[in-house]
Formats: structure tokens, sequence, C-alpha cells
């Protein structure tokens, strides 16, 4: 067998294939037998005729023809282990240059050349939120929020400030309503909160003093970044017809620790409050600070990624977006014919995203590769225990044996991901060791998982 | 007297001649009253071989049915000529 093999661009490698004559003959001694029992001729059992009647019935074109499947798949795989080469997609025929001798030539993708570049220059201040006394009053009040109890008033008033109302509103915009509805149906009822801040301007101060029964139509300005598109800087008018008023009666700030469960003083609950704020505010900071360094790495990283990489993830894509609606009894097919979308359409318009998500795995690979990090088994260990104590006492047992049998290359997965991110955080801070100092030095340390880790923003 | 073209009606290609080739034995479906000598004639002059022996059999028909009515379907003859050592015959693209 004669291999001749070009480099492509986009990571595609071109292997031309000349098949020995003694490899040729026994593909169409095979060929032939398959094609005398398929087609049937008169005076020969079904697989019994002898080749040289196959090729004067058929012709040594057809003949060829249905070998060359079964020949090229043979030959491929030979190739691929002679040369050493390791495909990481479907390979595609370019062409048959000659049936006699049997030429073709293959396209197979093979793993893209991925340059990371100085990845541990890149730098990505961590940029914490501080939390101030303000925004752990608002907190608070949250959870005092939460405890509230709504009370019917003992005597009819109009509303006052901290009410519960249900009012009937409908949203007037441009003259027409914001959300139609069909004629004669009343407008939908809603419950709001009279709070200032929480409501328009307009229509918190509108609302106060109104009485059970009173329609009233208020206008106001939205803002320009209304979270509702249609709303954004329009003048709306709310036509509310008040049907309720409820007396929000809040707990006492004394209160609030029991209600809460919370075993110390309303300080110390105040205390605990504001750390689970830091420790959010860092966690978002980390987060944006990760996805700003992985934006940065992808940036300067040059790939040379195959199609056929990008395409299956898309269709990956295509198929999670089918599970997803699958739950809802909704299949991908029924999906599709909904869009008016072909299979391949759909396919393409993933296709974007799939090569952000490819070029994203790709590159924290190579850093993954080049910083050498691995999990050592204790580590492993050590999570399955941390995972096992999220468990009742009962349970943990079988838990743990569980995941140590059925999950250990998930929790493996799942620690390096950790420590990965960790590592880009270090190295977005400028506080990553040198990788003399990091190499794992554990005898027991594994090489990482083959899943990718699941950093991606 | 008929023709070697008459004589010789058509070369028999099934799993059993195929294996008497291997014997340079050729089978041929022949004109029912042809002869021994004048089959031998017909191929050598056919094919331009030497036949150095030759078989016949008259094969009755078969008894066919279709429906209530019943058959036969003709008899014919069946020669099978062995050729000289090193002769072939290229029609059998053996």
């Amino acid at each position: 067998m004669k291999i001749t093999a070009e480099k492509l661009p986009r990571s595609l490698l071109s292997l031309q294939i000349e098949l020995d004559k003694d490899r040729l003959e026994r593909g169409l001694d095979q060929a032939a037998r398959r094609l005398s029992q398929k087609y049937p001729v008169p005076g020969f059992r079904p697989g019994k005729v002898p080749r040289f009647i196959i090729e004067r019935t058929f012709g040594r074109g057809a003949l060829i023809e249905e070998a060359s499947e079964d020949l090229m798949n043979k030959a491929l795989r030979d190739a691929l282990k002679q040369e050493n080469i390791q495909p990481v997609g479907p390979a595609t025929l370019a062409e048959i240059s000659s049936s006699e001798p049997f030429i073709f030539t293959v396209h197979v993708p093979v793993a893209p050349t991925v340059d990371v570049g100085d990845y541990r220059a890149i730098r990505v201040p961590l940029d914490i939120r501080p939390i101030d006394e303000e925004t752990v009053d608002v907190a608070m009040e949250t959870l005092r929020e939460r405890h509230a109890v709504l009370k019917e008033l003992d005597n009819p008033r109009p509303v006052q400030e901290g009410d519960h109302i249900r009012v009937r509103l409908d949203t007037i915009v441009d003259g027409a309503l914001l959300v139609e509805r069909e004629d004669g149906e009343a407008a939908p009822e809603h419950t709001l909160d009279v709070v200032a801040g929480r409501l328009v301007k307009e229509l918190y101060a509108g609302l106060l003093g109104m009485h059970i029964g009173e329609t009233k139509a208020i206008t106001a300005l939205m803002a320009d970044d209304h979270p509702e598109e249609r709303l954004r800087g329009k003048e709306v008018t709310f036509k509310v017809e008040l049907l309720q008023i409820q007396e929000r009666l809040l707990p006492d700030w004394d209160e609030l620790p029991v209600l809460e469960n919370f075993e110390g003083a309303l300080e110390a609950l105040r205390a605990r409050t504001r750390a689970e704020l830091e420790e959010t505010a860092r966690q978002e900071a980390e987060r944006k600070a990760l996805n700003a360094y992985i934006d940065q790495l992808v940036a300067q990283t040059s790939f040379d990624v195959p199609e056929v990489m990008i395409r299956e993830l898309a269709e990956d894509l295509l198929e999670e977006e089918g599970q997803q609606f699958a739950r809802y009894g909704i299949t991908l097919e029924q999906l599709l014919e909904y869009r008016g979308q072909s299979r391949d359409q759909a396919i393409d318009a993933w296709m974007g995203e799939a090569e952000r998500q490819t070029k994203i795995n790709l590159a924290i690979r190579e850093v993954l590769r080049r910083e050498g990090l691995t999990v050592a088994d204790a580590e492993i260990e050590s999570e399955i225990g941390r995972i096992a104590l999220d468990y009742a006492e009962e349970q943990r047992e079988s838990v743990t044996e569980l995941l140590r049998s059925n999950m250990r290359s998930t929790i493996s997965t799942l620690v390096l991901d950790r420590k990965l991110r960790e590592r880009l955080l270090a190295i977005a801070a400028g506080t990553a060791p040198t990788l003399d100092e990091s190499a794992p030095s554990a005898p027991e340390a594994r090489a990482p998982a083959p899943e990718e880790p699941a950093a991606s923003p | 007297m008929p023709t070697p073209h008459e004589i010789i009606i058509r070369p028999l290609v099934t799993e059993k001649n195929t294996l008497l080739m291997e014997k340079n034995k050729y089978c041929f479906e022949v004109l029912r009253t042809a002869s021994k000598p004048e089959i031998k004639h017909a191929v050598e002059t056919i094919f331009d071989v030497t036949v150095t022996r030759v078989h016949t059999m008259n094969v009755r028909g078969k008894l066919k049915r279709r429906g209530r009515a019943t058959g036969y379907t003709r008899d014919w003859k069946k020669a099978i000529v062995t050729l000289a050592p090193g002769d072939q015959i290229e029609i059998f693209g053996s």
C-alpha cells in the first residue's frame, strides 16, 4: 500500500492511498461473493457464482464499485495505523483517481494545532464589588420582607405606603394595550406592594390614596433602560381598578433571627448576611474575571480547527436543544417543522456558537496541558467525602460507594475543573506559581481526565 | 445439413458446469438431431479448439402446472465437450 500524505488548511490531512494488486483482488473476490448473494444468477445457488461469471454478468466496473467502500475503509484504517494518525472525526472521500491501480484520496481531520501564545502574561484584575452598609440594609430589609404577614383592613381606608393591593391593570402604550385580550375580557389582575422604589414613580404616587372600586388612569414616562423593550423611553398609561387592600405587617427586627432559624442576635445575622453578600460579590467578580481571561485567551490563540469538529459540536448542541423541548413533549422534528428549518439549516444556525465553544475548549485544554494539572487519588477521595457530607448520615456509606465506583471519572473531572479555575484566576491575578514549582509531585497523581473541563463561561 | 451455429444452441453456464470447466469440459445445449461428430465439428469450427471427447444426453422436459392445466417443457439435448489440454473457450470467460 502506497500512502502519500499532504497537510491541508484547517487541520485536514490529505491521504492518497494506492492499493496493492493483491489487496484489490482480495477485495474484488469478497465483493463478488457479496454480489452473488444479493443478485441471483440462473444456474447458480446464491453466493456460489464464480467471480469470472460475476464479472461477465455485471461488469468489472460494478464489481469495483461494490468493493470500493469496503476496500477504502480497510485501507484507510490500515493507513491511519501505519502512519500513526489520530483522526478527530470521520474522514471524507475526496476522489477516486483511478480504479486500476486503485488510487483514492481522503481528507482526514486531525487534532488542530492550537497556539495559546504567552497565556501566562494575560492579566485581568479581580474587581470585587464593595459591600457597603446600604447594600446590607437592603438585604436585611429583603429578609424581613420575606416574613411579612398580610392582614385584611379592619376599617376601610385609602391606599397607604407599604400596603399590598390587588388591582386590575391595563398597560397602554402608543394607544394600544401592551397585552392583547379578547373583547369583553376583563383586564388582568395583579398584586402590587405599594413601596417607594419598587414601582414606577408616577404609578406609586397615583396609587396612594385610592379607594377600593376606584378606577384611575396614571401616565408615566418609562426609563430608557426598561427591561421591556416596547416600553423603553415611552409614555405609558396604566388603567388601574383597585380591588383589594391588605396591610403588610413586617416582623420586628428583633424577631428576624428566630424567623430565619438563626442562632444569634440581630447583629450576628447582619454579619452573616454581609459575609454572604461579600462571598457572592467575590464569586461574581471571579466569574467575570475568568470569562474576561478566557475571552482574551481565545482572542490571542491561533487555531486551525477542522470544520468537522465544529459541526459535530453543533449537532450535539442541536440534540441538547431537542432534549430540552422533549421535556415538554415536543420532538426535535416538530420543533424544526415549526421553525420551518431543515436539520442541516438548524445545525448551520448552531455553527457560530459551536465554533466559539470549540475554540474555548481547545484553548483551555492546551493551557491545562501546559500547566500539567493533574488530580491525585487523595483529592478525589477528599471530594467524595465532601459530597457525601451533603447527604443524611444513613445514606452516606452507599453514596460514597456509588461515587467511588460509578462516578470516579466525573469526580476527577470536577476536581480538575476546580483546580483549573483556580489556576486561571491565579494566572489572571499574576499570582500563579512558576511551572516548575507547580509540577505534580505526588506519586499517585493521575493524568487529567479525558473529558473536557467545563470551564466555558 | 445444419450449420455449426444451428447445432450449438447456447452454452450452459451453471454451478455444476463451472466445476466441469476445471476439467476442460464445456456444456452446450445442442440441436436434438445433432450427432456427436457433428457437435465436435461445430465446436471446433466456432471456437477454434480441438475436441477430444463428446458426451451427449437427452434431457426430458419437466412437468409444469399452471392452475389445473399440466404440461411439459420441451425436451432438449445437452452435450459435454472435452477439449484438448491447453484449449479453452473464451465465451465462458474463465
